[in-house]
């Protein structure tokens, strides 16, 4: 059945003035996986939001089993069948799976909430597709590997049939990918569409069977996966051949940036989440730290970033100690932080791409004087470091809101980066940016490095951890695990090991992060 | 050339972000008065007469002009104080009492210290006014700090302690006894910032506060958008974790929008009563205090288009004010059609679609010309 969904020559023009979609075709079969390929800001989101009934098409039509649909809300894409997966987790951390999962469509008992019928049909659900979830867990307990198949399930429990899966991998550990794939082929055998966005491309041969790339709003093509290379696809993407490993020398670490000693780390409910760790950070050297999210990598970054206070142990950055200095002092020593969650602390949403970029410099004489700002020196840098971290925006000016995921990203690596440095943290510093920026950024990063920075790296790629880090350190339950000075003779199914808690180094192997 | 062919379509684009927020403006607005009309038409026993007052009013004689100025200028100065306090995402209500006890503190210095030496007395009043101002939305601020107390609440109640204890000292210790009701005056005939000419219907007063009022509007405005702090206080209202995380002292910022703010209520309560009395007599908030907060909305945070603001809600209020006292018509008119006026203005969906059809028409025409520019390059 060729028209089982089709979205034809679809516009879409956001109220900034910005076409994210220019005359769009997609279409998908039944029990088929397709890919959507682009780079940030391309119009996948866009796209799917407009299939979902999120955003409306200005030109164009929708059409379900043959049948045209006007989707003007997500309840009307429900009940058309269509199911989606956001890019950004759309969950109630207090509530529990169940309570999350029939969310919209609560089941009653007389007056009152049928919280048995919820856990039943959450099991029924979970049972009849092969997912292994507890439905009285709270959801912010869970690990995210878990909340992403919370997400799925939700979807699945209104009867989808269309699954819209935007990004679903970019938080996952290889084998919690893994996992997820085999249950999206099961979803695919009983007749399921899965449309699924990502900027890994090694997941869509994978994976799916049709690929439709788009570039700039336009669609450029669409591909059987199996009769093209990662690299077809990505050339198809930006137009040009790109490197996906970054080439560097061998580091040569100087002396030491950051000291963690024996670090302990409560989180806000008082649980001890950082135990016992200790490592350093040298100049001209990048010390990778791998981990599956919640164990304890968030809290350890939050303290050294000085955004949470820690209790035992100590953390000394250029040789002061850092316990009691406020954000600013520990920036003024030479601290930047790429944080995770860009869009709750990264950004200023409703603020210009400027202002966003020098919010972190407003203290230096080159931006404000005395009493006023120099306005003239701000547009003229900034505007410089819009090209070179290829932000794409029609201009300084632009609210940041109004930008792709990956392009806001790239604003706050821009900010970060361009300010004074000696210590870099990067938490997941690619996180949703497209091939090309991706590279482009770890080259910067290594650059960096070869003028004598020392840069903390998190993230959850590990393809990029194991290209980047020169020392890589492995967390689980709070503690470090394993400490690699060779980083290039791990394979990532080794690494996963670790990172799972089944294999742990000794206390001595361990200690070898710690420089005195 | 083609960048600056881009430069100039980005500008056109802005264009219609812009033309659509005053078509909105507009259409809210002709809502409002279109309510009125009607109202006006269904009640009043002599409709015409009614309507060229309530419309006309302000521009009918140089009086009823002078009174349009006079209701202008604590609009002003409450409006910019909220835009301030707003821009920062601080809802601190303590603005009446800023207002009240300004104008009570600028009272005592006049009775006490201008008689004798006007030259001390005139600029020592406005200072303090402000000074005064600012203490009292200073206290909830520090309330929040120390015990973690609303400043919503406090500074609501904060008012409330501004009145009474205002009232009591007029009463105890203010009060001229000849009056039953008003302080000593300070003054023989005239009030201190004004100069009148003309009798009567013709007599046109001179504020010399308006200009007060016009700068700080304008040091405000460059406050907000050109310096620092004011950069840093609009960021800790959008986001206060990503101020934070930048490293600026988001409580510090807190704190000193209240100071501001409220220095600029005390302010306008300082110039209110020496633009308009010639003895203190308030047993009553004003009023000022939350009109700042529909000016501010009108305005969008922004101290720029305040006086518009201030101007057009001056001259509704003198209309209806002007056509309650020549007509049967009650003076509450003018506020069932400011509130009708702002709910069109906060409705989000209101004309959206409008506009949609004016975006994508100007986008797609962008999209045009780009590309046969790019064709020229080619
Ligand atoms: N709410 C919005 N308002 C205005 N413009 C928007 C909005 N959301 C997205 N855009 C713009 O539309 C374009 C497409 O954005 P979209 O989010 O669809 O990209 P994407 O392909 O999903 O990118 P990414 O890989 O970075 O997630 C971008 O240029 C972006 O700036
Ligand atoms: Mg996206």
């Amino acid at each position: 059945m060729d028209n089982y969904l089709v979205m034809e020559n679809i516009t879409k023009v956001y109220d900034n003035g910005i076409m994210a979609n220019d005359h769009v075709n997609f279409s998908a079969r039944q029990g088929e996986i397709h890919a959507i390929c682009g780079e940030n800001g391309a119009g996948k989101s866009t796209l799917m939001k407009m299939l979902f009934g999120i955003e409306q098409p200005d030109h164009g039509q929708i059409i379900i089993k043959g049948k045209p649909v006007h989707l003007t809300s997500p309840t009307k894409a429900i009940e058309e069948g269509i199911g989606m997966v956001h890019q950004h987790f759309m969950l109630v951390p207090s509530f529990t799976v169940a309570e999350n999962v029939i969310l919209g469509i609560e089941p009653v008992k007389g007056m009152k909430f049928d919280m048995n019928k919820a856990i039943e049909m959450t099991e029924e659900v979970c049972k009849k597709y092969g997912f292994d979830i507890n439905p009285r867990a709270r959801v912010q307990d869970i690990t995210v590997g878990v909340k992403q198949k919370v997400e799925i399930v939700k979807a699945l429990v209104k009867g989808c049939e269309i699954l819209i899966l935007d990004e679903p991998t970019a938080v996952l550990t290889p084998q919690e990918t893994a996992e997820l794939f085999v249950q999206l082929k099961l979803l695919r055998e009983t007749g399921h569409t899965i449309i699924f966005i990502s900027h890994k491309l090694n997941e869509v041969k994978e994976l799916c069977d049709r690929v439709t790339v788009i570039r700039k709003g336009r669609t450029v093509g669409v591909y059987n996966v199996a009769d093209v290379t990662e690299a077809d696809i990505s050339r198809a993407m930006v137009g040009v051949d790109v490197v996906l490993e970054i080439p560097k020398d061998e580091a040569k670490p100087k002396e030491n940036v950051l000291v963690v000693k024996d670090l302990g780390v409560y989180n806000d409910a008082g649980k001890k989440v950082v135990k016992n760790v200790s490592f350093s950070v040298r100049e001209g050297e990048i010390v990778g730290i791998a981990g599956v999210e919640g164990n304890g990598q968030r809290e350890l970054i939050d303290s050294i970033a000085g955004l949470h206070v820690y209790s035992e142990g100590s953390i000394k950055l250029l040789g002061e100690e850092i316990h009691g200095k406020s954000i600013k002092e520990l920036r003024q020593l030479g601290l930047v932080h790429v944080p995770e969650d860009r869009m709750t602390l990264g950004i200023a949403g409703s603020m210009s791409v400027k202002d966003n970029m020098i919010a972190d410099k407003l203290d230096d004489e080159r931006y404000t004087g005395k009493i006023l700002n120099k306005p003239k020196n701000i547009k003229e840098d900034t505007d410089k470091w819009i090209k070179d971290y290829l932000v794409l925006c029609k201009n300084g000016d632009q609210q940041v809101n109004n930008l792709s995921g990956g392009n806001i990203q790239k604003v706050v690596v821009a900010r970060e980066f361009t300010s004074y440095n000696r210590l870099l943290i990067c938490d997941q510093p690619t996180r949703g940016i497209d091939v090309g920026a991706s590279q482009f950024i770890r080259e910067r990063l290594v650059k960096m490095r070869d003028d004598g920075k020392a840069v903390l790296l998190i993230s959850a790629d590990l393809g990029e951890i194991l290209n980047l880090s020169d020392i890589l350190l492995v967390m689980y339950g709070g503690e470090i695990v394993a400490c690699f000075k060779d980083v290039k003779s791990i394979t990532e199914e080794e690494l996963g090991y670790y990172m799972l808690g089944i294999k742990k180094m000794s206390e001595e192997e361990i200690g070898g992060a710690l420089h005195a | 050339m083609l960048k600056e062919k881009l430069a100039a379509l980005n500008i056109a684009n802005m264009n219609a972000q812009q033309k659509h927020s005053l078509l909105r403006m507009a259409v809210s607005i002709a809502i409002g008065l279109g309510l009125a009309t009607l109202l006006i038409l269904l009640t009043s026993d002599k409709p015409m007469e009614s309507l060229r007052y309530y419309f006309t009013a302000p521009l009918q004689n140089a009086n009823y002009f002078s009174y349009w100025i006079q209701k202008t200028i604590p609009l002003i100065f409450t409006g910019t104080a909220v835009c301030i306090m707003f821009s920062a995402n601080q809802f601190n209500l303590g603005l009446e009492g800023s207002f009240l006890f300004g104008g009570l503190v600028a009272a005592v210095i006049n009775i006490y210290v201008t008689p004798m030496n006007p030259a001390l007395g005139i600029p020592l009043s406005l200072i303090a006014g402000a000074l005064v101002g600012s203490l009292i939305t200073f206290i909830p601020a520090l309330l929040d700090r120390l015990f973690n107390a609303s400043v919503m609440v406090t500074s609501l109640m904060m008012n409330y302690i501004c009145l009474w204890f205002s009232t009591y000292l007029l009463f105890s210790h203010l009060k001229d006894p000849r009056s039953s009701k008003n302080s000593y005056n300070w003054a023989e005939k005239d009030p201190i910032m004004v100069l009148k000419f003309g009798k009567g219907n013709k007599q046109l007063t001179v504020y010399f506060s308006i200009l007060v009022a016009l700068l700080v509007v304008v040091l405000a405005w460059y406050f907000l958008y050109r310096t620092k702090t004011g950069y840093k206080l609009r960021t800790v209202g959008v986001n206060h974790n990503f101020a934070r995380y930048v490293g600026i002292n988001a409580v510090t910022i807190a704190i000193a929008v209240q100071l501001i703010g409220g220095a600029i209520g005390g302010l306008g309560g300082a110039c209110e009563i020496m633009s308009n009395y010639i003895n203190y007599s308030w047993v009553d908030l004003t009023g000022f205090g939350w009109d700042g907060v529909t000016i501010a909305i009108f305005a969008k945070n922004n101290p720029k288009y305040v006086p518009l603001a201030a101007i057009f809600i001056a001259y509704l209020r003198t209309g209806a004010m002007v056509m309650s006292y020549k007509t049967n018509i009650q003076n509450d008119l003018t506020s069932v059609i400011e509130g009708v006026v702002i709910l069109f203005l906060l409705a989000e969906k209101f004309l959206s679609r409008t506009y949609r059809k004016m975006i994508v028409k100007e986008t797609e025409e962008n999209r045009r010309l780009e590309a046969e520019m790019q064709k020229e390059v080619d």
